[in-house]
């Protein structure tokens, strides 16, 4: 069911909010068992719809009253665990609200549990999950994609109407992609960051992960809003006007159609752009002669902003401590703890960060990628003189296989080579399911990335459901 | 670009406060290198006139009045028994660490 059918059962009273609960706890416990998308379920959920059911009347004009969804374990639900995956918070249980469930409680809306992710959410494909990987429904041989490959999972699966996941060079964007699902990035500081455990802070943004782009669309303004926890945090404007398509410019990325890209991804990438094509949109190719070296950027500005974020886990504060009859001083505690809690990936990411922002390196590495960032904001702005939105592959390559890009990490990181770019200069970008792969007798989904500037993140849902509309 | 050696990582490791037991060392040594090999291509560009770009969007900041605010001491007793239950190991409501400096005597 999209969240668009479920506000008109509830609605048209077809469905109360406790049968909608119990829908999806059933689905959860007859699927889940395989799929492992949940690390927790939120044992107040029947409570909560039950008391919704009694309140309608307070519902006022809020549409997502009495909805179920679900969120990624590392943004905070108050008394609900918030393990980002990790060892190091397994035990830890939110002392607070994030501002986005906040907002969503604030109109109703009722979580289901928590999702499976990449520790820290660092990852492409949920494989580095301290509790086990993630499997893709479409496929259980092969990974949902990562980090929110959890809430991904869940949303395909049909075990929640939709989720909440967070995206730092990716991670919503690319599990949609594998998922077949809708995946969307809001512009940088949409959704307030308050309450998500903080991973790389100038890219970490919170957005949902739904069935449809008009579920997207209904969603997301129950997010947004300036937050004063949160000075990163602004306010977007609903544009609200459809473009006329046939006064639409898509440019297609030049450097994303090379090396590296799957024919069979290709192909899909262009099919879609024939359906705007038959709108009347225009569409041509565009270049962004320093995108490419956005993964490059990337992994040096990630590390050193996770090095300097996850300093917090320091054994005393939260989660993973020093046990009480450790002999050692504070620093061998410190030590201990982090060495023991963190897993490979997390441990790979402190380290180069830790490298590339020490004395003598700063300037060759974080400096220079600073710069860098720089210029791949420039040739954007460039491309948005001549198009309304820019299109490109959301991965380069189909969902694989479990263990078969964890021994090569940078072949793994190459899966987000197409998505890294939005989260550097902080433009919206939405991954939307265009088609399929037939491979060993399964239909693989393919995403198709739409980036639009800062602060057009209604325009940009606008022109994703024009295609969206076109082929359902 | 040398190959960092297994020294170099020790010292990061010491740096990051994380326990990387020896035979660790060679593995990280090689994936960091490899990271760090791959980051080397952004030496193609010439970036002697650019500006770093240290924020994705243009922010301002963010200022209020100077006027004490509300202090609500309920709201903030709370917090504090909130945070406190995390708290693994107490003593007269204090929580209770390792000691930083070593005993002199």
């Amino acid at each position: 069911m999209t969240v668009k059918e479920i506000i008109k059962k509830l609605k048209e009273k077809e469905i109360s909010s406790a049968e909608l609960v119990e829908h999806y706890l059933g689905r959860i416990k007859e699927a889940d068992g395989e799929i492992k998308s949940y690390l927790s379920l939120n044992e107040e959920a029947r409570k909560e719809a039950l008391s919704a059911d009694e309140k309608l009347s307070a519902r006022g004009d809020s549409p997502l009253f009495g909805i179920p969804y679900a969120v990624k374990d590392n943004i905070l639900a108050k008394d609900l665990p918030a393990t980002a995956g990790s060892r190091m918070l397994e035990n830890y249980t939110a002392a607070y609200e994030s501002t986005v469930v906040k907002n969503l409680r604030g109109e109703g809306s009722i979580i289901l549990g928590k999702t499976n992710m990449d520790e820290f959410a660092m990852g492409s494909s949920t494989e580095n999950s301290a509790f086990g990987p993630t499997k893709n429904p479409v496929d259980t041989a092969r990974v949902p994609g990562g980090s929110s490959g959890g809430s991904a999972a869940a949303v395909a699966a049909g075990l929640a109407p939709w989720a909440l996941g967070s995206d730092t060079g990716g991670s919503i964007r690319q599990p949609a992609a594998f998922c077949g699902v809708v995946g969307f990035k809001p512009t940088y500081g949409a959704v307030s960051r308050h309450g998500l455990i903080a991973m790389a802070s100038s890219l970490d943004q919170i957005g949902p992960l739904t069935r449809t782009v008009e579920d997207a669309k209904i969603v997301f303004p129950y997010l947004l809003g300036r937050d004063k926890m949160d000075a990163t945090s602004l306010e977007i404007e609903e544009q609200g006007n459809i473009k006329n398509p046939k006064n639409l410019k898509i440019g297609i990325v030049k450097e994303f159609l090379g090396e590296g890209l799957d024919e069979r991804i290709k192909n899909k990438t262009m099919e879609a752009l024939d359906v705007y094509k038959s709108l009347g949109a225009e569409v041509k190719e565009i270049s962004l002669p320093r995108a490419s070296y956005g993964l490059a950027v990337y992994y040096i500005i990630m590390p050193s902003e996770v090095s300097s974020n996850l300093a917090r886990y320091d054994g005393i504060r939260y989660g993973k401590h020093i046990a009480e009859d450790f002999t050692g001083d504070l620093l061998d505690g410190y030590i201990e703890v982090r060495g023991a809690g963190l897993g490979k990936e997390t441990k790979r990411r402190i380290m180069l960060g830790t490298h590339t922002l020490s004395s003598g390196y700063y300037d060759a590495y974080y400096l220079k990628a600073q710069k860098v960032r720089s210029m791949i904001a420039e040739d954007f702005a460039e491309a948005f003189k001549e198009v309304d939105v820019i299109v490109s592959p959301t991965t380069p390559g189909l969902p694989f296989k479990f263990g078969e890009k964890t021994d090569n990490p940078i072949s793994m990181y190459l899966s987000d080579v197409y998505t890294v770019s939005a989260n550097l200069v902080g433009l919206p970008a939405i991954s939307i399911p265009v088609g399929t792969v037939s491979e060993d007798g399964k239909d693989l989904p393919v995403g198709l990335q739409l980036m639009s500037p800062h602060k057009k993140d209604y325009e940009l849902l606008d022109i994703a459901g024009l295609y969206e509309k076109e082929v359902s | 670009m040398e190959k960092l050696t297994k020294g170099e990582v020790k010292k990061v490791a010491e740096l990051s406060r994380l326990n990387i037991e020896e035979k660790e060392l060679e593995y990280y040594a090689e994936e960091l290198s490899s990271v760090l090999e791959y980051a080397r291509q952004l030496d193609e560009l010439d970036t002697s006139s650019v500006e770093p770009m240290t924020q994705a969007v243009n922010l301002q900041t963010v200022l209020r009045d100077d006027i004490q605010e509300e202090s609500n001491t309920n709201i903030r007793a709370r917090a504090v028994e909130v945070l406190m239950r995390a708290v693994p190991f107490k003593h007269n409501g204090f929580a209770k660490v390792k000691s930083v400096f070593k005993d002199r005597n």
